[in-house]
Order: C-alpha cells, then sequence, then structure tokens
C-alpha cells in the first residue's frame, strides 16, 4: 500500500492518500463546512460535498446528547451511510451519521445561515422551553427511550454479573480527534464500569486506549493526532481513580497504531476499553 | 396602604414608614444603609434597604442576626474589613458603585474598603489617593491576585496551554517589578465585582445528568470534603475554590489579612449566616408593590425563602420565574403603574420565549449544542427563581475578550498565545485579547480563556454595575450588550421592557 502522510501541524490529524482502500460507494466520509438552515419548528444542519447537500441533523441539546452538533467556525467530520429515505431540509439522509467537529482549528469561512422557511423539521426540544406551553402542544418529538438504559436495567445487570463474577467490557466511543467525553451515556459509561470494579472489588481493571483513522470518500485516509490514545487512557484511567477504583487494579495501556474499519463505521476504533475482571 | 419597614442604620436600627404603593423612597428615613465591620447591630429577620429604583428586601430565614461577635461582621484580619465589607445587606449581599463612592466620600478612602492590598489599582499605589483606587471608585472592582502559572489545590504548578503577555496595563500592576508578572512572584492581576452571598441554596448546587461528572468537561466534580458529596463550580468568577468553606476561608486570608487562618467554628458560622439570607426587590418606584397580594408570584424575597431550589427553569413545569400573568394586562393605582407592570410582563416573555442565535459562548455553544443554538434567554438563565446556572455555569459569553466585550479602556489587556498542541479556545483560536483569562487562570486550559460562572438574576436594582469586570454600568446596558452580541434585533420597547423586567427582580 503506497502511503503519503500530509502533516498539517504539530501533533493534529495527519491525512494520506491511499490507493488499495476505498470506502463502500454509498458510505460518505468527508470533511466540510457545515451550514445551518433556519427551518420551521427547529433549525437543521447540512454539509455540502462534491455538489450533493446531506442532512446532519437537527438542532437538538444535550439531554438528548446523541449529536454532537457542528460548530460554525469549524468544519466538521462526516461519516455516514446513504439512505433513500426522504430528504430533510433538502439533505440526504444519512444512515448512522457520526459527527466530529474539527476542534483543533478555527475556519472563519464557515459561517453560514441559510434562510429555510420551506423546510420544516421536528426534534426532540423546541426553541422555546421544554414542555407544553399554555397555549398547545410542544412541537417536540421525543426520542424513544432506550431500556437498555435505564437505572433499574443497569443495576440489574450489574447484580447478575456481579453474582456471577463475569467480566465486563466497557467500550468508550469518542469523536475524531478528541479527548472529550461531553454527553451523559459516555459519561455514564465510565460511571458504570467503576461502579461494577467497586462492587465486585474487582481484580483487575484493563483500561486500552486507542487511536482511530477515517477512509474518507475522495481516497485519503485522515488519521487521529499522535498520542492520542495514550491520553484517552491515561484520561479514563484517572476518572475511575477518582471514582473510586484502586490503583493497584488498574492497568493502562495504550496502542498508538492507529485502527479503521475499511470505510464503514470507521468511528468504532476510536475508542477506550474498560475490562473489569472481578 | 401602609407598610412598616426596618431599615438599618450606622449605628442602630432605624424603622420609617412608608406607603408602599407609589411613594415609599419620601416616607422612608435612612440614614445609612452601610453595615459597619465590628459594630455590632442586630439585623432583623426582614427589612427593606432603598435603592434608586425602590427597596430591596433582605430576609434572613432563621430570624434577626446579632452582629457582635459574628465572624461575617467582625474584622477578623489586620485590615478592619470583615465579609459584610464587600458583601452588604443593601446591596443584594453583593457592593455597588453607589455605595463605594459614598464610602469614599464619607471616609475620604479610609475605609478599610480601600486597603491597597486590593482595593486599590496595586498594592503599591498611595492610600488615600483617588487615582489609586480607580478601578474600585470607577467601575466597583476588587483586585484578585492570581500566581502564574497556576497552581492546583495541592500547590502543585500547572503547566499552562498558553502564554500571557501583557499588551496594555494602565494599572502598572501587571508589570510592576514587585507584583507583575515578570515579578519574583509571578502574579497576574485581573479586576472582578464582588458576587452575591444570597440565595445560596440555589446557587450552590450542580446539576448533572451523570450524577460524578461535571457535565460540560466531562470530567470529575470536586468532592465535598466534609460530606463527600460531588459539588459543583458555581463560587467565585472563576470557580477557584469549590465549596463556601474553602472560599470564606481564602477570601479571610486574601480580602481581609487573616494572621491566622479561620477556625472551623468561624467557617461554619459564616456559612451558617450565607445560607439563610435571601434577597429581592421587594418594592419598585414605578411598579410599587411588588409583593402585594396578586403579585407576580417569583417576585420578592420570601418567593425565595419558600422556593424549591435544583430545579430546572427551563420549561413550562417550573418556569424560571414563574408567572407574570397577573401583570399581563395589570392593575395598579395609576395609569403609569399599570404600563410599567404591563411592560415587566411582556419584559419576562421576551426573556422566556423570545428566540436568538446564541453563538460563539465557549461551554456552551461548544459543549454539542451546536454554534450558532436557537433558543431563548432561559436556555442559560435556568435555574429556577434566580437565573443562574448550575450544569455547571461556567462559559465564556465574551465580556472578558476585547473583541466580544464592551471596551474597558481601564483595564489591563492580555495577548494570550495557545501552544499548537492545545485545544484552542473553541471561537477565538490560538492567539487573542483578552482582560481577565477568566478560569484558565485556575486550569491553565486554553479552551477556559475568557469563562467565568455566570451570576444570578436577583436584586439587580441594588448592585450595579453589572458582567464580572463591571462593563456594563446599568440594567440597561446589559440588555444592549445582548442584543449587539447575539443580533437579537430588540426594538426601542423590548429593550425597556426587558430592563423593567430586570429591574424589579
Amino acid at each position: 500500500m503506497r502511503v503519503t502522510t500530509l502533516v498539517l501541524g504539530i501533533g493534529l490529524a495527519g491525512v494520506s492518500a491511499a490507493d488499495t482502500i476505498k470506502a463502500p460507494p454509498t458510505q460518505r466520509n468527508f470533511v466540510a463546512c457545515p451550514v445551518v438552515i433556519d427551518a420551521q419548528d427547529v433549525p437543521c444542519w447540512v454539509a455540502d460535498y462534491e455538489g450533493e447537500r446531506y442532512f446532519l441533523t437537527v438542532q437538538t441539546g444535550r439531554s438528548y446528547g446523541v449529536v454532537f452538533a457542528p460548530q460554525l467556525k469549524h468544519k466538521v467530520l462526516v461519516e455516514g451511510t446513504v439512505t433513500d429515505e426522504p430528504r430533510i431540509c433538502g439533505g440526504v439522509v444519512l444512515k448512522d451519521v457520526k459527527l466530529s467537529v474539527m476542534e483543533y482549528e478555527i475556519s472563519p469561512e464557515c459561517d453560514q445561515i441559510l434562510p429555510g422557511d420551506a423546510y420544516r423539521t421536528k426534534g426532540p426540544r423546541p426553541i422555546i422551553p421544554d414542555g407544553d406551553p399554555p397555549w398547545g402542544k410542544s412541537t417536540a418529538v421525543p426520542l424513544p427511550p432506550d431500556p437498555s438504559r435505564s437505572p433499574a436495567a443497569i443495576k440489574a445487570k450489574m447484580e447478575r454479573m456481579a453474582a456471577a463474577k463475569e467480566t465486563w467490557e466497557f467500550v468508550v466511543p469518542y469523536f475524531f480527534d478528541s479527548n472529550y467525553l461531553p454527553f451523559p451515556a459516555e459519561q455514564a459509561t465510565v460511571d458504570q464500569a467503576a461502579d461494577y470494579a467497586v462492587m465486585t472489588n474487582a481484580r483487575r481493571v484493563e483500561v486500552v486506549g486507542y487511536r482511530g483513522s477515517v477512509i474518507l470518500s475522495n481516497g485519503e485516509i485522515m488519521t487521529e493526532r499522535a498520542g492520542l490514545a495514550e491520553q484517552r487512557a491515561r484520561k479514563v484511567a484517572d476518572i475511575l481513580r477518582d471514582f473510586g477504583v484502586p490503583d493497584s487494579a488498574l492497568k493502562v495501556s495504550w496502542k498508538e497504531e492507529p485502527e479503521h474499519s475499511g470505510g464503514v463505521r470507521d468511528y468504532e476504533k476510536r475508542r477506550v476499553t474498560i475490562t473489569v475482571i472481578p | 396602604m401602609y407598610a412598616a419597614l426596618t431599615v438599618i442604620g450606622a449605628g442602630g436600627i432605624c424603622v420609617g414608614v412608608s406607603n408602599a404603593s407609589s411613594a415609599r423612597t419620601e416616607s422612608t428615613t435612612i440614614t445609612s444603609k452601610w453595615v459597619t465591620p465590628g459594630k455590632g447591630v442586630v439585623l432583623p429577620a426582614k427589612a427593606s434597604y432603598p435603592n434608586s429604583a425602590g427597596t430591596l428586601g433582605v430576609v434572613h430565614e432563621r430570624g434577626p442576626i446579632q452582629t457582635k461577635g459574628h465572624p461575617f461582621f467582625e474584622p477578623l484580619g489586620s485590615n478592619g474589613r470583615a465579609c459584610v465589607t464587600c458583601h452588604q445587606p443593601s446591596d443584594a449581599m453583593s457592593l455597588s458603585l453607589d455605595t463605594i463612592r459614598e464610602r469614599w466620600e464619607a471616609t475620604k478612602g479610609a475605609d478599610p474598603l480601600f486597603d491597597p492590598v486590593d482595593g486599590a489599582d496595586c498594592p503599591d499605589k498611595p492610600r488615600g489617593k483617588r487615582e489609586s483606587h480607580s478601578l474600585l471608585l470607577n467601575h466597583g472592582l476588587i483586585r484578585i491576585a492570581m500566581p502564574w502559572p497556576p497552581k492546583d489545590a495541592n500547590g502543585n504548578v500547572i503547566e499552562p496551554e498558553f502564554t500571557l503577555e501583557v499588551v496594555r496595563d494602565p494599572t502598572g500592576c501587571n508589570t510592576s517589578p514587585t507584583y507583575g508578572l515578570n515579578s519574583d512572584n509571578p502574579t497576574v492581576s485581573v479586576y472582578r465585582r464582588p458576587r452575591m452571598a444570597a440565595n445560596l441554596r440555589y446557587v450552590t448546587t450542580s446539576f448533572s445528568l451523570s450524577g460524578r461528572f461535571n457535565g460540560k468537561t466531562g470530567e470529575p466534580l470536586a468532592v465535598h470534603p466534609k460530606t463527600g458529596k460531588r459539588v459543583g463550580l458555581p463560587i467565585l468568577a472563576d470557580a477557584r475554590q469549590p465549596t463556601l468553606e474553602a472560599q470564606a476561608a481564602e477570601a479571610a486570608i486574601n480580602h481581609m489579612r487573616v494572621h491566622a487562618p479561620l477556625t472551623d467554628e468561624q467557617i461554619e458560622q459564616i456559612v451558617a449566616f450565607e445560607s439563610q439570607v435571601y434577597v429581592a426587590q421587594d418594592f419598585h418606584i414605578m411598579a410599587g408593590s411588588l409583593v402585594e397580594k396578586g403579585a407576580p408570584p417569583a417576585l420578592g424575597p420570601m418567593a425565595l425563602v419558600t422556593g424549591e431550589s435544583i430545579l430546572p427553569g427551563n420549561n413550562w413545569t417550573n418556569p424560571v420565574f414563574m408567572s407574570f400573568d397577573s401583570w399581563r394586562v395589570a392593575p395598579g393605582e395609576t395609569e403609569e403603574q399599570r404600563k410599567f407592570r404591563e411592560s415587566v410582563a411582556r419584559g419576562y416573555d421576551l426573556f422566556f420565549l423570545r428566540p436568538m442565535w446564541i453563538r460563539d459562548v465557549a461551554w456552551f455553544n461548544s459543549i454539542g449544542m451546536g454554534n450558532p443554538y436557537k433558543r431563548t434567554c432561559a436556555i442559560c438563565h435556568s435555574v429556577h427563581l434566580t437565573g443562574n446556572n448550575i450544569s455547571p455555569g461556567l462559559m465564556d459569553l465574551g465580556v472578558n475578550n476585547v473583541a466580544l466585550g464592551i471596551d474597558m479602556p481601564d483595564l489591563p489587556v492580555f495577548k494570550v498565545t495557545c501552544k499548537q498542541d492545545a485545544l484552542p479556545h473553541p471561537y477565538l483560536g490560538r492567539e487573542f485579547l483578552t482582560y481577565d483569562p477568566g478560569r484558565a487562570l485556575v486550569t491553565g486550559k486554553c479552551i477556559d480563556v475568557g469563562s467565568l460562572v455566570m451570576q444570578q438574576m436577583r436584586g439587580m436594582s441594588a448592585r450595579a454595575p453589572f458582567f464580572s469586570n463591571g462593563s456594563a454600568k446599568t440594567i440597561r446596558e446589559v440588555v444592549e450588550y445582548y442584543d449587539t452580541r447575539f443580533d437579537m434585533k430588540l426594538t426601542e420597547q423590548e429593550k425597556q421592557d426587558l430592563t423593567n423586567f430586570m429591574s424589579v427582580l
């Protein structure tokens, strides 16, 4: 495999050109300026790539932290699979879309808010305060609850596995080039790992950090910055210590060699695994 | 309708009788509202203190306070100050610029408030000269001296992710060979307003969807050393102390020059006092009584005494300031009063319902909300009854940054240069100018430059100027700032409505 590395900056993500591995034709992995459309009900985010517009997300909010919404002044890495669902905000809908804000560089050119009266979008949070206003029903469309994430379900699973002294692997996902755990879901994963380790007085808690790469739709490979695997592992280990996991039980390592998944779900390689061994 | 008022005087208590509907200030007898450290008085359980918009109600939930011997009111250090010096009941437990100037005139600059350690532009300025205290006398600002590089709670040096260069130094303190950035004891001097030490039940709580995490930074919350509970970052502008206890201990050393650390008992007394005092405007010269039957239920200090804390208010179940419906078509003794009350109700609607594009606010737009994020004032000013933020409330609105803040030629300006391997400030980049690096003086992180803990919205008529650097002299200037900052395109009437609304809180 011929690889040409274009280093963007000290410690930053690198871009390489690969001639043997390509993302599937239905996959869209690209970096572009996000655009806000001031649609009815809630704004939506789109991005243009090679003459086509793609729908990224509606405005949500952290309480519904399922999407890390784009930011003007920053480009966004889009990873998703094209679907034939009806367009939203004029954009092609992507399945399993993952968005990563390119936070290390400011891109002042990414500064577009477009009128969107022609589009009507629904989101989990309305523009005005949550709930039903006095004059009618909220326009919000709440996300369906995930039963596996209910406190009762988590507690039951934890007690069941602890009783059987089962090894439990927790996976903490990350945005591209990021060591940030912004959302309750990711935070809860680390929380649960700590709880399980403390509950079982775990013999060993193995924390392994990884960094990933993405096969872009233009054939380039974009790799997370060097050292990020170590930083991720150390940060998670610090949190586990803070939450009561004894240092003597922690084994912290990282894999510096970047990984990808052939252009589909590459984001799964950006992770830290926490293996709790009772 | 007449109401009995209790007003604290310089050496005792003055009781006035006033017409609560329209002419309260005419019949209230006030000799002085200043509570002097060490001069024992009894603060009644309920009192009203005059301000230019009417009166501020102050309630001590557990009954009258005897100040004699109380560590909040006694000068415990060598400079004659007590906590109350900068946290006056009349000023919503903060300190207004008007009061600072009154103290200057009354004492010719001899009041302990003007101790050069932080009441002058720099400790080496000659005391008693007006120009030595320009930031305090012109903007209500106290000097905060921070070590550079920062140190963690254990005193270990934190390697900062950015360099600081002093590019303008009107006070001379940051370039001083004794007190400056390049002195033997490298120090950054920033200048901030005293914060409110009231309604703290609504402030000293942190809200996290994931228990032990700071929901914004994704890092663990600090642990309260006594309770063992996780605590947020609501105290002090830069959140450098996690608890009221730690804040009191630090303030005694830095602001009161105590010779020995406060005892546990003293700290407990201070925190107990701070935790039972509630303030809110209770009378407005235009709106009349804010606590009469039929007044909006969030107004007046008793609403805070009886209110439930830890309630998110950006919703229709527990709206931030409840309802102003009773003033939507307002009753009133005069046409002028009715119009003002209706303006207040419209102002609350604007606050609660008027969407705008909130953008370029670090630790808000940058935490997954998206930049911009279209919502209303209440998305950030969300705590029920106080309008602060406990999620935690750190964010960089922009007031500290030269590019986004109100021009403050009297303040020092620092050039921030973030290192290449650090996350930059999300909207200002790697090189920019700031009046105050804010939270970054504690963490050393570039993404924290400019971030400060949001204040509550009560008692605003008693404690101008506003924003941490005093850059908004009036409530109206606060409104003007937001109108410009978020391109709200408010009409003149809307600006006045919002101003009126905030003036009755």
